[in-house]
C-alpha cells in the first residue's frame, strides 16, 4: 500500500492510497512542528520534531501509528554555545543513520536511530567560525553517501565533500557564485548558499544543486559545478530530484530570493531529461489559477516507481502517479508543509 | 512527594503519563528523578546550558521557580508552555 508521510508545522500525517482516494490520518504529534522522516536500516520509520519551546526529539514506529520516542536525540554537549533547533534530514545508508540538523551539524547513528554521535570532522570544520546562516538558519540539511564519500550540504556554508568516511572534509564549491557579496569581491571560503542536493547512484559524482545562485551540476563529484538553467522560467528555489528509474530531474523554480513564489503565481514542475541541458513543464493537471505558495527542499519525494508527490508551504499536496505525465492536487489542506516523504 | 504536572503538548514523549509522583527537595531534584523515568523529557525541558529552556515556564505551588526552588513533600509542580510565539 502507498503512503504518503507529510510533515507540517502542526504535526505530521499519513495519507494512505485506497480504491476511493487518499485517506488521511492524523495529526500525530499535535504541538509539534514535523520536520523529516527517515527510515533505519532495519526498516524502522523515523519521525523528527521541533518545537519552539521545548526543542527537538526522534520518535520511532514499526507501523506508523504508535511511535515511541527515543531517549537522547542529537544534541550539542552541555555547555555548549550551540543550539539544537531542528533535525533537517536523516539519510540512511547499509549500516548507519546520518542526520542534518541546525544549528549546522552532522550526527550518526549506528542502532537504528536510538543513539547518535557527532561526526566531529565537520562539526568542528576549520571554517567553521565563519559559517553564517541563511533564512532558514544555519542549517546541515542535505546528505549524499557513495562508499566512503559523503557530501553534506550546509546553509549558507556550501557543499563539503569527505572521502574517508567523514574524518576529512574539504568545501566543494568551485563553479558556484557565493550569496549575498558583489560579484568582483575576492571569493570566499564559505558562504554557498545550497539548498539541495540529488545524486545519481550509478554515477554518485553526477550531482544536481538547486542553490541559491541558480541550479548547477557536477560530473566530479563537486570539484568544479557549472549552471544549468535552459528552460527554466527561474532557477532559484528549494527542489531538485532526480528518479533513479528514468533519470529525469524534477524542481519547482521560484521567482527569487526577495520573492520566494512561482513566477506570476504559475507552479509548475519542471523536468529535465537530458542530465539538466534543458528544462520543460512536467505534464498537464496544473491549476489556471495564480498559486502563490512555495515548495521547501524536504517537501518533495519520489517513489521509484512513477509516483511523485510534493507539498506546499500553502498546504497542498500535488500527485502524479505517471512519472509526470498529470499532476492532481488532493482536496485536503494541511498546515505549511515542510516534509513529503513516500516510505 | 510531588505531584508533577506535564502539558499535553508533552504526551508524545512521555512514555508513562504526564503526572508524576516525584520525591525531591529542590526543583532540579525532582526533575533529575523525573529525566530518570521519561529520559526524552529533559532536552525539552533543558537547554544546552542546562538551564530552564527560554520559553518554558515551570511553577511550584503556583509560583514561578528556578532550578534551586525548594519543593515540599506535598508541592504541585506544573510545567508549562509560555504564552509566546504564534
Amino acid at each position: 500500500m502507498t503512503r504518503l508521510l507529510v510533515g507540517t508545522e502542526k504535526g505530521g500525517y499519513v495519507l494512505s492510497k485506497s480504491a476511493s482516494g487518499w485517506a488521511v490520518e492524523g495529526p500525530m504529534f499535535p504541538g509539534w512542528k514535523v520536520t523529516t522522516f527517515g527510515r533505519a536500516p532495519d526498516g524502522t520509520f523515523l519521525a523528527a520534531v521541533a518545537s519552539n519551546w521545548f526543542g527537538v526529539g526522534i520518535h520511532r514506529s514499526n507501523d506508523l501509528r504508535t511511535w515511541e520516542p527515543i531517549d537522547s536525540p542529537p544534541a550539542w554537549e552541555e555547555g555548549s554555545e550551540r543550539k539544537m533547533e531542528q533535525i533537517w534530514r536523516f539519510h540512511t545508508d547499509d549500516s548507519r543513520i546520518l542526520a542534518g540538523v541546525a544549528h549546522a551539524g552532522l550526527f550518526a547513528s549506528g542502532d537504528n536511530g536510538l543513539t547518535w554521535s557527532p561526526v566531529a570532522g565537520l562539526n568542528e570544520h576549520h571554517t567553521r567560525k565563519d559559517w553564517q546562516p541563511g533564512a532558514g538558519g544555519l542549517t546541515a540539511h542535505r546528505i549524499l553517501t557513495a562508499g566512503k564519500r559523503t557530501w553534506v550540504g550546509i546553509s549558507a556554508v556550501g557543499v563539503f565533500r569527505s572521502d574517508d568516511g567523514g574524518e576529512k572534509w574539504e568545501l566543494k564549491n568551485d563553479g558556484v557564485p557565493p550569496a549575498g557579496i558583489p560579484e568582483d569581491a575576492p571569493r570566499p571560503e564559505v558562504g554557498y548558499c545550497v539548498h539541495a542536493l540529488a545524486q545519481d547512484p550509478d554515477r554518485p559524482d553526477h550531482i544536481w544543486r538547486q542553490d541559491h545562485m541558480g541550479m548547477h551540476r557536477t560530473t566530479d563529484g563537486g570539484d568544479n559545478w557549472e549552471r544549468i538553467a535552459n528552460g527554466l522560467p527561474a532557477d532559484f528555489g528549494f527542489v531538485i530530484w532526480r528518479d533513479h528509474g528514468s533519470g529525469r530531474l524534477f524542481t519547482v523554480p521560484l521567482e527569487s530570493s526577495e520573492n520566494r513564489l512561482p513566477v506570476d503565481g504559475v507552479l509548475r514542475v519542471y523536468t529535465s531529461d537530458d542530465d539538466g541541458d534543458s528544462w520543460s513543464v512536467s505534464g498537464a493537471g496544473w491549476p489556471h489559477a495564480p498559486q502563490f505558495t512555495g515548495v521547501l527542499r524536504g517537501a518533495f519525494d519520489g517513489d521509484g516507481a512513477g509516483l511523485f508527490a510534493f507539498g506546499t508551504t500553502g498546504g497542498k499536496i500535488w500527485i502524479t502517479e505517471n512519472n509526470g505525465d498529470s499532476w492532481e492536487c488532493l482536496a485536503s489542506s494541511f498546515p505549511r508543509i515542510a516534509a513529503v516523504s513516500l516510505l | 512527594m510531588a505531584q508533577v504536572r506535564l502539558p499535553r503538548v508533552l504526551e508524545p514523549a512521555a512514555r508513562n503519563g504526564l503526572k508524576h509522583e516525584i520525591e525531591g527537595g529542590t526543583l532540579i531534584e525532582v526533575l533529575d528523578r523525573l529525566f530518570a523515568r521519561e529520559p526524552a523529557l529533559k532536552g525539552h525541558l533543558l537547554d544546552e546550558q542546562g538551564s530552564i529552556r527560554h520559553h518554558v515556564l515551570i511553577f511550584v505551588d503556583g509560583t514561578r521557580a528556578d532550578l534551586q526552588a525548594a519543593v515540599g513533600t506535598s508541592s504541585e509542580v506544573r510545567v508549562l508552555q509560555a504564552v509566546s510565539g504564534g
